[in-house]
């Protein structure tokens, strides 16, 4: 995959699952009337733009910064973990940004203001988290196939996990090997058993 | 006794043909007879079986002169006025794509589904599904997918599906095409068994004429939908007529065969024995030549050595290290690869059914990623490439070409791929035009793929990436269902492509004969392991470890071996053409 469509998936993902997730921590907050964004009240696709770049008064209150702040990291940090691409993510997002400004001018016809410092916290935020994660996957221990292969029972020889600077010699003959085969086309010696390879 | 099958006056035409496919045909089967219809690539063989299994008049729809008559030894059945699902009973068919023949998911509801559909008891069902397991060795499939299997191992379903009816007639379309040597041997003995334990009468089209004809009572030579020669196979490939025939209609007799027979010409000798085993075949040349030892290789093979040893002074094409392949369902199928071919190889990749062979080929093609570990084509990174753009590097011709074809037109066909790449009218059509002229297609360019016969078939699907122009051409399994004629076409054609254009072509075959007469380099596989990999002739000559693949030597190979035990010591040999060098070198 190009990075071309990696920016188009984490743009795609972010912008449409961000604002999924500030309904869905609304609704959540709601039910147990412990976050209510919007007191309980309707809100329209408008009026979930406009929390996003935190724009009403009450959007910058804690309750409002803090369900805001979370819905663009949930939103974000999905759209990484679909397109593994750091850099594209970061510009996915701010390119939602200013899509978000571009939908509620055009189509609603709303002004503008970008509260400061307040209304940069949720974008920030997202690519705070969006480093933070790539940087704890990069040095977090990765599970091979052998491990998942290892949980049910199937364990191969180490030597058969190896990859090998080819072309090798047969250690008994010297005949040269493009590949790493068990026996060796020239001498029909266990090239496996020699280098202390072994059985499945 | 009463005949099973009588066949009379029989011509048949398909409603869009315009000339009989069948003519005049007149038949009879005996219970118990095993018949080898043998004939090239789209003579008839298939439309004839299907006159017999009620496919024609019943599902395929045409002009149907003649009668067909088929009896299970009590009733008589004309199959024209005879309900299909009644001759189901009688006709058991293996089709040649055992993929045609399935209708369930699993094996075991697979081999249940014909016996259920006759109504039987639970316990008749069981014991038939038994009988059905035990004969085609397919015990450890049973609770498998039918998707999951191999193509060998899908063709011994198909064989067992059949068998679970228990018909009295069995009709075989080439039905070890998809086996190893050992499977298909393993095959044969069983359609043999079935032949005189049970009486059941056994038409089988067969390529593979070595190891078949020593089971047939009766060969039928078929041609242009006419049967012109019949008898018993000592007679018919010991006729040198018969057998001037049969090469000219691209038919090649048994190997051992062929060989006394241009021996025969060639030196003179009257050889008035027919051989049909490799045994016969080294006794009656022991007989012949005279008594002595040659030491010296055939040129091909002493340059063998020297070509595979300095292969890495060559641009590297293909590196794999270290590649893991995991099916989702847990199959481990390939284990640790590390494999190099360089540019303008041709190299053969041989190993029984479900080796791994062709999940490498689909890895290198791109369209498995690697669980573990990575392959690189031309210097890039194959799982970091799409697939268009593997496209123009790596091209595959798949064991069956249908899966290649969907277009109207072989023209529309070939210039599918061009198209997507988005090139220019003129350049798609001067790439077409160069594929259809390379592959002799240009009469078939506004016909429909699909009604071309098997053989053309392939050769569209050849050209349709051949307008690709890929610098390495992956060929799984290329001489299934294909007569000696279009086998030897289409080989002969992959080389040149290596020779001229330096193509470098893979080869996946189960053909000994076809990989040791085409490949200089030879890659054994199993259990998704590269169990050897060297030039071709000494990776023939280790015996034991051809063994423990389910492989075998040519049978050019076996009998040089075999006249051992005669005292000759002569040195390994791969093709008729290198054996025919060592007995002139004999006669000198």
């Amino acid at each position: 995959m190009g990075a071309g469509t990696e920016y188009i998936k984490s743009l795609f993902i972010g912008f449409v699952f961000t604002p999924v997730f500030f309904v869905v921590i609304n609704a959540i907050g709601y039910e147990f009337q412990v976050f209510l964004l919007f007191k309980g009240m309707p809100i329209t696709i408008h009026q979930v733009a406009m929390w996003l770049l935190l724009m009403p008064e009450e959007s910058r209150g804690m309750v409002g910064l803090v369900g805001t702040t979370l819905a663009w990291i949930m939103g974000w940090l999905l759209a990484w973990s679909r397109s593994r691409n750091t850099n594209m993510t970061i510009l996915a997002i701010i390119t939602s940004y200013f899509l978000y400004i571009i939908y509620l001018v055009s189509f609603w016809r709303i002004p503008i203001i970008i509260y400061l410092p307040e209304g940069l916290v949720p974008i920030i935020s997202s690519i705070i988290a969006v480093y933070l994660f790539a940087l704890i996957n990069k040095y977090r221990p990765k599970k091979t196939i052998f491990d998942l292969l290892k949980r049910v029972g199937i364990i191969f020889p180490e030597a058969w996990k190896k990859p090998y600077n080819l072309p090798l010699k047969c250690p008994k003959c010297g005949a040269v090997l493009h590949s790493s085969p068990k026996y060796c086309w020239n001498c029909y010696s266990d090239i496996e058993e020699i280098l202390g390879g072994g059985k499945s | 006794m009463k005949n099973s099958i009588v066949v009379e006056d029989l011509s048949f035409r398909y409603e869009i043909a315009k000339e009989y496919t069948l003519r005049d045909i007149n038949f009879r089967a005996m219970p118990g007879e095993f018949i080898l219809l043998i004939g090239p690539s789209g003579c008839g063989k298939t439309t004839f079986i299907n006159t017999i299994n009620g496919i024609i008049p019943h599902v395929l729809k045409g002009i149907l002169r003649g009668d067909v008559v088929v009896s299970d030894g009590e009733n008589e059945y004309v199959v024209r006025e005879t309900p299909i699902k009644t001759l189901a009973t009688v006709v058991g068919t293996v089709f040649q794509d055992p993929e045609t023949q399935f209708f369930t998911l699993s094996v075991l509801t697979e081999l249940a589904f014909g016996p259920e559909n006759l109504m039987l008891p639970p316990k008749e069902i069981k014991r038939r599904i038994d009988f059905a397991v035990k004969a085609t060795g397919i015990e450890h499939l049973l609770q498998k997918s039918v998707f999951d299997l191999s193509g060998g191992q899908k063709q011994r379903v198909a064989i067992a599906s059949a068998l679970t009816m228990m018909p009295k007639i069995l009709i075989l379309d080439e039905p070890t095409a998809n086996l190893d040597p050992q499977g298909a041997k393993e095959v044969l003995k069983v359609i043999d068994r079935l032949v005189r334990e049970l009486n059941i009468t056994v038409i089988l089209i067969e390529h593979r004429l070595e190891e078949v004809s020593k089971y047939a009572d009766r060969v039928i030579v078929m041609n242009k939908g006419e049967f012109i020669a019949e008898g018993p196979p000592r007679k018919v490939f010991g006729d040198p007529h018969i057998v001037d025939v049969l090469y000219d209609i691209g038919i090649r007799p048994p190997w051992h065969i062929e060989i006394l027979h241009r021996i025969s010409q060639k030196r003179s000798v009257n050889i008035d024995d027919v051989p049909l085993t490799i045994e016969e075949a080294a006794k009656i040349l022991a007989g012949i030549l005279p008594k002595k030892s040659i030491s010296n290789e055939p040129r091909r093979l002493r340059e063998l050595e020297k070509y595979y040893e300095n292969l890495s002074k060559r641009r590297k094409v293909i590196e794999i290290r270290n590649l893991w392949f995991v099916y989702p369902d847990g199959t481990v199928a390939l284990k640790g690869i590390n494999l190099d071919i360089y540019e303008g190889e041709f190299v053969g990749i041989i190993g029984q059914n479900g080796s791994g062979k062709s999940t490498l080929c689909l890895t290198l093609l791109g369209l498995y990623r690697p669980s573990h570990g990575y392959v690189k084509v031309l210097g890039k990174d194959v799982s970091k490439m799409s697939l268009a753009e593997m496209s123009k590097s790596v091209g595959m011709i798949f064991q069956n070409p249908d899966l290649m074809l969907f277009q109207s037109t072989v023209w529309n066909e070939i210039a599918f791929g061009p198209r997507n790449l988005g090139l220019p009218a003129e350049e798609i059509a001067m790439r077409v035009k160069e594929s259809l002229k390379m592959m002799r297609l240009e009469e078939y360019k506004d016909h429909t793929p699909r009604a071309l016969s098997r053989g053309q078939r392939h050769r569209v699907a050849v050209a349709s990436i051949l307008s690709m122009r890929p610098r390495i051409l992956i060929a799984d399994e290329p001489t299934t269902g294909q007569d000696y004629g279009s086998c030897r076409e289409y080989l002969e054609l992959l080389r040149r492509l290596n020779e001229e254009q330096n193509m470098t072509i893979l080869v996946v075959s189960h053909s000994m004969d076809i990989i040791g007469k085409y490949a200089k380099r030879v890659i054994v596989m199993k259990d998704g392991r590269i169990l050897a990999d060297g030039p071709t002739h000494k990776i023939y000559e280790n015996i034991k470890m051809l063994m423990e693949t389910d492989l075998e030597q040519p049978r050019v190979t076996q009998i040089v071996k075999e006249l051992k035990k005669y005292g000759f010591q002569l040195p390994p040999v791969l093709t008729a053409e290198e054996f025919l060098e060592i007995v002139d070198e004999i006669f000198r």
